[in-house]
């Protein structure tokens, strides 16, 4: 769905790498989580799949098209996207926030209306909330309406920087868990960035572990990388050599019970 | 001493009709300086937002013309283009308003957060649709209270094209200094002042009708 082939950047004049000849296949439906300390090109690479920043050079393709070969707004258009800080666009109520894409691309009033409602439902926002302000909302109610709002004209393709960076970690937690049970009706296609390696093993199908200067290090499923990690930095990394991972997992049962303690229970599922 | 009242309120009351024409002169005479003066600066300001050197060379020219005296720069205007001329003292007054509403536009539209025009971007605005959807709304608070400064600042410029034989409620004074009638002069002073105080009183009330999503976040 999504695959990228020697894609390099450079910023300025500086000839610094802010991304290294990065190839990686994202399948459809299955969602890839770039983590990786800051400065190691995670974000980049996320904003150049919508051509927010432009590789300088190697190939990206969305669908099975050239990216560069297509208009960059409408490109923007057919993939949601939601940033750490959200921006939510302040002048707008809840509803018109939602609405925004839809509107762009010209929906008319009533399919508009009839799809607020149900984003509403699917990610359980209050729907007194739709007539307010952002400056209005709580941190998590603003995330939320922030992915309600990538979700509005039911794109294939999701990016997501950070988007649940800017909440407490317990409402953190349960964005995190309702955004999986979301994902696993809707089937999309998710380039997720954190900086945070549990909500990376937690969120992904595939971890890509990126370093300084934007080189991939590893491109696993979340037990690959705790199991078998590549090399010292990603041991590192996902912090296998130190503390309680270290002492929690010493075999592959181990690391399973792990990854399921981060993901929300099955039993979930039955009410919705 | 003559023994005359500081103010005779029969005089006053006996021109009520000269003081309306008067007010609707003044009026005029504001609404056309900050109406051409806005048509000229939007432009300007967008596109000095867009490009530093431009709004470099756009700041230095306004900065000028706001700097030269009132009373100079209707002379010399008025030498071409004529005295008792509406087209002097607009071309004075226009030239007050353009460095206050250029600099306001230009400081609201670089008020706008990053992340919203990030998420804007991301979303599929285009440029011009981020301007109009995303940017100018967002720049309205900063870009009214330009209009209001430019607006109060032309109000008591009327006053001094008195010197050009219009001026509104500037007329008032100007009669009642050569004639050493203080009743006339303070009613022209005064009524100025009150017109200012109004009209930004209005624009306020219209900035908060046309703003009504930074009134609610005052009061959550």
């Amino acid at each position: 769905m999504i695959s990228l082939q020697h894609v390099s950047k450079q910023f300025g004049g500086s000839g610094d790498s802010a991304v290294n000849d990065l190839t990686f296949h994202v399948n459809e439906g299955k969602t890839v989580v770039l983590v990786g300390p800051s400065g190691c090109g995670k974000t980049t690479t996320m904003k150049m799949i919508n051509r927010l920043v432009d590789p300088t050079s190697g190939t990206i393709e969305v669908a099975g098209k050239d990216i560069m070969q297509q208009d960059p707004v409408e490109l923007r258009r057919g993939i949601g996207y939601v940033i750490q800080s959200i921006g939510l666009l302040p002048h707008r109520t809840i509803a018109q926030n939602i609405s925004t894409v839809p509107k762009l691309i010209g929906w008319d009033d009533a399919r508009i209306g009839q799809r607020v409602e149900e984003l509403v439902g699917m990610l359980e926002l209050d729907p007194d909330l739709l007539k307010r302000y952002p400056s209005e909302l709580s941190g998590g109610q603003r995330q939320r309406v922030g992915v309600a709002r990538a979700l509005a004209v039911d794109p294939p393709v999701m990016l997501m920087d950070e988007p649940f960076g800017a909440v407490d970690p317990i409402v953190r937690e349960r964005l995190q868990d309702q955004f999986i049970e979301v994902q696993r009706r809707l089937k999309k296609t998710i380039i997720f960035v954190t900086h945070d390696v549990d909500e990376a093993l937690k969120m992904a199908d595939r971890v890509a572990i990126m370093n300084k200067g934007g080189v991939l290090e590893q491109y696993a499923s979340p037990r690959d990388i705790l199991s078998d990690p590549a090399n010292e930095f990603v041991r590192d990394f996902v912090g296998l050599d130190r503390g309680l991972k270290h002492l929690a997992l010493k075999d592959d049962a181990d690391v399973d019970d792990y990854l399921e303690a981060l993901r929300p229970s099955r039993s979930e599922d039955d009410g919705s | 001493m003559t023994g005359e009242p500081l103010v005779r309120w029969d005089w006053v009351s006996q021109h009520l009709n000269l003081v309306g024409q008067r007010l609707i002169e003044h009026v005029e005479l504001t609404l056309i300086a900050v109406g051409l003066g806005l048509l000229i600066s939007f432009p300007l300001a967008v596109i000095s937002y867009r490009n530093r050197q431009v709004y470099g060379a756009v700041a230095t020219v306004t900065g000028i013309l706001y700097t030269i005296p009132s009373l100079a720069l209707f002379a010399i205007v008025g030498a071409y283009t004529g005295y008792l001329s509406t087209t002097t003292a607009e071309i004075g007054l226009v030239s007050y308003t353009l460095l206050i509403l250029i600099r306001n536009i230009v400081a609201g539209l670089r008020g706008v957060p990053e992340d919203v025009r990030e998420s804007a971007r991301g979303m599929g605005f285009s440029n011009s649709q981020m301007l109009w959807r995303v940017e100018l709304p967002l720049a309205l608070p900063v870009i009214m209270a330009g209009v209001r400064l430019a607006t109060v600042t032309t109000i008591g410029l009327v006053t001094v094209t008195a010197v050009l034989g219009l001026g509104g409620f500037g007329h008032f004074i100007l009669d009642g200094l050569r004639t050493f009638f203080t009743t006339e002069t303070l009613l022209g002073a005064v009524l100025s002042v009150v017109l200012a105080i109004a009209a930004d009183a209005l624009l306020l009330l219209l900035q908060r009708l046309l703003t009504p999503w930074s009134r609610r976040a005052r009061a959550a």
